[in-house]
């Protein structure tokens, strides 16, 4: 392969990953740090605020509306956007093309574009906002990211071993079972983890729609760092950093198992 | 017969993906459009009738100062970001497969942790009680009377920050599948590194750059959260506008006006993609000719 | 595909018990609030007496809860609303009637508070707490305090002060500080209170509500606008945290608790009402919120020292200068279309 001869991209990688963690580690510092407000300076360290979290009613709801529709969105969305992403690879008539348009359009729209039409559109059917609507949205962003995932692995899916087993004489339902999904399984389950991440991640979306009693975790976190014990985000900040971790490397795992293509 | 039941195969299966997202992405963003037709009265309800006042308030000269600002910050972010990710992208090729992946991982983790969580740590970074501040300042790198939040070069800094990994991901996989056996090419017939540089490797993953530059360069543009939380009183941006005017300022359709705009730019800059990916097509097409 | 659709089954049904385990519990009070304005041990004693759970969300400016309500947001029993966006809200048919014969303990509200109000029959609202807007400062910094709007004015502390994020609030100090009326409808007076936010507004950090508090105590900020009870409670933790009704007035606002048409317990609202009105309920949630809270025999029964507080209650002088907060009609038009001007230069 090549090599590199020139020291800048070292720099500048290095230079790079400094910058991506730097606050990270400050935010950790800070969350072993007893001191109320950031700018008391080093007390020793502490659990203090680890414990505080895990006895915070608020955000153990806020945890649980979270996972609720993040469970729930994933599902949806893992269905339409496996089906989304066969129609799209099978078929190349004009509706897959308007097809895939609006799926990667819908990639593309930024967050507040995205929440005001889903708050609009639910205030002109006077839907009560709430876990239902935030809901909704979610399974409205999450579908498209399936799709691209699983169109990914679908363009290295070798359809001979459908033909095959064809011949060989087996119907639809042990095909799809038995043929078709263990082989692009990986990025079904792909998706599915970048779109439970992205969910749980969301914020301005869910601020849009979300309704009394429907908080979840993004913005219980932007309201505590409004109005409550904003240090209690930094012990939050870890613990979610750590899961992310562990999310990426299985992500990373499922989908290089085939190519070395990585996402 | 075999015909019908394809068309009918292809129903089922495109269906559910394509009714959810028409009525819950198709149909949203047209009524954004259609409610910034309407007036709305001062408490906040919106009117019957058709009006262009709203649109004719965006053209207001203060409104301007936010389109400009809102512009060039998401301009200047996406050089920032390009610039940055083209070195990394081509660092990590020319690395062995598993420092790759371990560095992959390590660019995907930030890009995956909660988005809040990390203008949260800038904030405690640049606290003006904080340490940062203190060295800068016993270093003279900043006067005693310069804050580090609350303007927009932060917006600027966080904004890179937030999206650098959307710039690096794609730019990183164009990277991957360019043949470097054009610049050893290149290399025997003279050509210095320099040259080699930007007239092949850039040309050649340029898929990657223009898809890199836009999916900065468009959440950047609806970037609203980031400008709120650091930005202080003069940053505001069209996203804090639109979230403003829905939230607080009771005026919901002035908001989808500015959404309605916000939202035509982007599909016009989407449209323009797709344009040069079929030019590019045509372009590659006899090139690869050539080659084999 | 099969595996999909279980997959898919599963979930739903899973999400399915949980939202209805969760509502098969006890009854829910959906309470929506200003931050730190509310007893967390008065709620608790609530939630025990009456076997409910009390959930609280936050607004931090009228305009923001007005606008979600009017987008629909629904699910809140009881709102505190200032009096002044009650009233908009009762014309806009949002508000629920009260039914006086749930809520015997207000006759202890105090007259004279009440006929300052639009809707002094208690129709749809009842008086919560007595509210004042002022400066908060850090007493050890900013040792050439004034008692004065124009602090903000001062160039000396730029960058480390805030004013409320509230187009009324901002107004009325500029408009104070010119010798106007807070509730001023005058063009010219309007313009010049304009004017002269814009100049303020150099020094500013940002337009804030609760970053302000959490920015004087931890230092951030030297000088903010804020709320009396806010800047009272910060300052029985953080000596260094003063707070000073400016010299030229302020405006007073009394805040309501509403029920909402939409509310889902209006019984275990009007429950809450009446429970707050208690006397002794209302003294301790007085000494912890620092607001006076217009309940007679409540007020027999808070300490002296905090009678005695001008930030608790204000001075006679004070009291003069300082107006309750009207709502404008038609002119709050002119006032945000200038509060937005201000905002987005």
């Amino acid at each position: 392969m090549k090599k590199c001869k020139s020291k800048i991209p070292f720099f500048a990688t290095l230079g790079i990953m400094l910058l991506f963690y730097l606050p990270m580690l400050v935010v950790a510092l800070d969350s072993f740090n007893p001191g109320r407000y950031s700018g008391s300076g080093w007390n020793g360290f502490s659990m203090r605020w680890y414990v505080k979290l895990v006895q915070d009613q608020d955000v153990i709801s806020a945890l649980m509306n979270s996972l609720i529709i993040g469970l729930s969105a994933t599902a949806t969305a893992v269905v339409l956007g496996t089906l989304a992403a066969f129609a799209i690879h099978l078929y190349t008539d004009r509706v897959q093309k308007v097809h895939r348009l609006m799926i990667i359009t819908q990639l593309g729209i930024p967050d507040i574009l995205m929440g005001i039409s889903l708050l609009l559109f639910f205030i002109s059917l006077k839907l009560e906002l709430g876990l239902f609507t935030i809901f909704l949205a979610h399974v409205t962003f999450c579908t498209s990211f399936v799709a691209m995932t699983v169109l990914a692995r679908l363009q290295d899916f070798d359809f001979s071993t459908v033909e095959a087993a064809r011949d060989l004489g087996a119907g639809w339902a042990i095909i799809i079972r038995r043929v078709i999904i263990p082989q692009i399984a990986p990025g079904i389950i792909a998706g599915a983890l970048l779109a439970f991440t992205i969910s749980i991640d969301d914020f301005v979306i869910t601020y849009f729609v979300y309704g009394p009693g429907s908080t979840t975790l993004s913005v219980y976190i932007y309201s505590m760092m409004k109005h409550g014990t904003p240090v209690i985000i930094n012990a939050l900040s870890v613990i979610l950093i750590i899961v992310t971790f562990i999310m990426a490397y299985a992500i990373n795992k499922l989908m290089s198992r085939k190519n070395e293509n990585i996402v | 017969m075999k015909k019908l039941s394809k068309a009918v195969n292809e129903m089922i299966i495109s269906a559910p993906s394509l009714l959810w997202l028409t009525v819950f992405f198709l149909i949203p963003s047209v009524s954004v459009l259609l409610i910034s037709m309407h007036p709305a009265d001062q408490y906040g309800n919106i009117m019957s009738g058709f009006t262009a006042d709203n649109f004719r308030r965006l053209l207001e000269p203060v409104y301007m100062k936010i389109i400009w600002r809102t512009l060039w910050v998401s301009a200047v972010s996406t050089i920032i970001c390009v610039v940055l990710a083209i070195p990394v992208a081509y660092y990590m090729i020319a690395c062995k497969e598993s420092l790759k992946k371990c560095l992959l991982i390590l660019i995907i983790v930030p890009f995956w942790t909660n988005f809040l969580i990390r203008v949260f740590a800038w904030k405690a970074v640049l606290n003006p009680e904080g340490p940062l501040r203190h060295w800068l300042i016993q270093l003279h790198i900043i006067s005693p009377d310069t804050l580090l939040l609350y303007n927009p070069y932060v917006v600027l800094l966080v904004i890179v920050y937030t999206y650098l990994p959307f710039a690096i991901l794609p730019i990183f996989a164009a990277a991957d599948k360019f043949d470097f056996s054009l610049m050893e090419a290149a290399y025997d017939l003279g050509a210095t590194r320099t040259k080699a540089f930007f007239k092949i490797f850039l040309p050649g993953i340029s898929s990657g750059i223009t898809a890199g530059t836009l999916m900065v360069f468009i959440p950047a543009l609806g970037s609203y959260v980031i400008p709120e939380m650091v930005g202080g009183t003069s940053c505001d941006m069209v996203g804090n506008l639109i979230a403003e005017r829905v939230l607080v300022g009771r005026n919901i359709p002035e908001a989808s006006a500015w959404a309605s705009v916000l939202l035509l730019v982007i599909l016009g800059l989407l449209g323009l993609r797709l344009t040069v990916i079929i030019i590019n097509n045509f372009r590659l097409k006899p090139w690869n000719n050539e080659k084999v | 595909m099969k595996i999909l659709f279980k997959l898919l089954k599963m979930s739903l049904c899973l999400s399915l018990l949980l939202t209805v385990s969760c509502s098969a519990q006890k009854k829910t009070l959906y309470l929506y609030n200003w931050a730190d304005y509310l007893s967390p041990q008065l709620v608790k004693d609530f939630e025990e007496k009456n076997n409910c759970r009390v959930v609280i969300s936050y607004f931090d400016s009228n305009e923001s809860m007005y606008a979600k309500m009017k987008a629909g947001a629904q699910g809140y029993d009881l709102i505190f609303p200032t009096s002044y966006i009650a009233a908009v809200m009762a014309k806009q048919n949002m508000l629920m009637p009260l039914d006086k014969s749930k809520i015997p303990n207000v006759k202890y509200m105090m007259p004279d508070i009440l006929e300052k109000l639009e809707d002094s029959k208690m129709e749809y609202s009842v008086p919560y707490a007595v509210t004042f807007s002022g400066i908060g400062y850090n007493n050890e910094v900013v040792t050439d305090f004034k008692p004065s709007w124009g602090m903000f004015g001062s160039k000396k502390y730029a960058g480390r002060m805030t004013m409320l994020n509230d187009v009324r609030q901002t107004f009325g100090a500029a408009l104070k500080y010119l010798g106007y009326s807070f509730n001023s409808t005058n063009d010219k007076e309007v313009e010049a209170a304009r004017n002269l936010l814009m100049e303020w507004k150099k020094n500013l950090a940002s337009f804030t509500v609760d970053d302000a508090k959490l920015g004087i105590a931890s230092k951030d900020f030297m000088v903010i606008q804020g709320y009396n009870g806010d800047i009272l409670q910060i300052g029985k933790e953080k000596k260094y945290v003063s707070f000073s009704v400016p010299e030229e007035g302020t405006a007073l606002a009394v805040d309501l608790m509403v029920i909402p048409a939409s509310a889902k317990n209006p019984e275990l609202a009007h429950e809450f009402i009446n429970y707050m009105q208690d006397p002794e309920v209302c003294a301790q949630n007085m000494v912890f919120i620092n607001y006076l809270m217009p309940n007679t025999a409540a007020a027999k029964l808070i300490p002296q020292e905090l009678k005695d507080n001008p930030s608790f209650m204000m001075k006679p002088e004070v009291f003069q200068k300082s107006e309750v907060l009207r709502d404008l009609g038609d002119y709050n038009q002119t006032y945000i279309k200038y509060w937005n001007l201000i905002k987005a230069k």
